[in-house]
């Protein structure tokens, strides 16, 4: 985990060291991994994946009486989880 | 940190609730039940159905309200939380919900030969440091949005081109929506986005700027595909460069140019938001 931690702080310190302010350079070939899986969610994170959401109010009501649950509903403007916001 | 990245909390909703996902823009728009008991809902934390329903809500099955508030703060989600569980008591009889017209519009399905690609983006530095718990949500947050490419599109780039129509596409996804939507850029602020297929390696540059220049964005793209029987089995692109300025509904970025990055990727359909949303570009 600490190994991961520590390669991802280097990747955003080389990142933001080759672009903050200056031009952008073009994407070295030999970065390129290293970068598109930076930007992607790293394991353990975002855990509200994990989550089993449905998309139906409908059905939530009607799983929620059966099995004697209450119903968390996240409303987005743009459907969160599954979206922008 | 937001409650949704507290493990305590995510192991709590997946054993004592039913979680629900709503977009709100597609769910006040629909004319079915599912917007009868939007409404129904909305209405009792003295809001009215609007743009501006965000937030966590705790219901019972009977659709009765139990605590509501538009943040995902976690100490105050927690407070929502601990209150709709000492006000919960389970239904002794099973609530009767009639099932009426579905309107299935929002809910939208890949069609075929069509392929969905995940898209993510990233602040990679320059905030200043806050103690406002919000913004640390924000600061670390990755912004997420999908492409869809069509079976023409598809067609075209396992032919080795880029088709323009996806030109036209992609820079609505190179925006900084990491801290919410930031406002989609305008035709005359591509001032360009040349992107070049060749043997399977996407090259680009990318400038975005609007008239008052305050809001932009510079940066470089690197991507490869690679298909298979039609299908592209391969779209991963990296745009990385300086972003500048913010959204109104995206304000507190960092100041000034920072580094910023976007990431595409193909769906494998094991992910739990490779769900298509409604609405996507």
């Amino acid at each position: 985990m600490r190994t991961r931690i520590l390669v991802a702080i280097s990747s955003i310190v080389l990142l933001a060291s080759a672009s903050a302010g200056a031009e952008p350079k073009p994407i070295a070939p030999d970065q390129f991994a290293s970068l598109h899986k930076l930007i992607k969610p790293q394991p353990g994170e975002s855990l509200f994946w994990q989550v089993p959401w449905l998309l139906s109010l409908d059905e939530a009501l009607q799983k929620g009486a059966k099995e004697g649950k209450p119903i968390l509903i996240w409303c987005g403007a743009g459907g969160a989880p599954h979206t922008v916001c | 940190m937001s409650v949704f990245g507290d493990a305590e909390f995510v192991k709590k909703i997946k054993a004592d609730f039913i979680c629900v996902a709503v977009n709100q823009h597609h769910h006040r728009r629909r004319k079915d039940l599912e917007y009868d008991l939007f409404e129904k809902l909305v209405e009792q934390t003295g809001e009215k159905v609007s743009g501006y329903n965000q937030g966590l809500y705790f219901f019972t099955p009977s659709a009765e309200l139990l605590s509501f508030s538009n943040t995902v703060s976690g100490e105050h989600a927690w407070k929502l939380l601990r209150r709709a569980l000492d006000k919960f008591e389970p239904p002794k009889t099973l609530p009767a919900i009639l099932k009426g017209h579905e309107d299935a519009g929002p809910l939208w399905k890949l069609p075929d030969g069509n392929q969905l690609v995940l898209v993510n983006s990233k602040v990679l530095g320059g905030y200043e440091k806050s103690d406002n718990s919000n913004r640390k949500i924000h600061q670390e947050s990755l912004g997420r949005d999908h492409l869809y490419l069509s079976a023409e599109e598809i067609a075209a780039l396992t032919a080795n081109r880029f088709p323009d129509i996806l030109k036209k596409r992609m820079p609505a996804l190179l925006n900084d929506n990491t801290r919410g939507e930031p406002g989609r850029w305008r035709s005359s602020e591509i001032k360009q986005f040349d992107v070049k297929l060749e043997d399977g390696r996407i090259t680009g540059q990318v400038h975005f700027e609007n008239a008052t220049r305050d809001r932009g964005y510079k940066a470089e793209l690197l991507g490869f595909i690679e298909a298979k029987e039609g299908a592209l089995t391969r779209f991963d692109i990296v745009v990385n460069g300086n972003y500048w300025g913010e959204g109104r509904f995206a304000r507190n970025g960092p100041k000034g140019k920072f580094p910023f990055a976007v990431a595409f990727r193909l769906s494998d359909g094991t992910e739990p938001y490779d769900t298509p949303p409604p609405g996507v570009r």
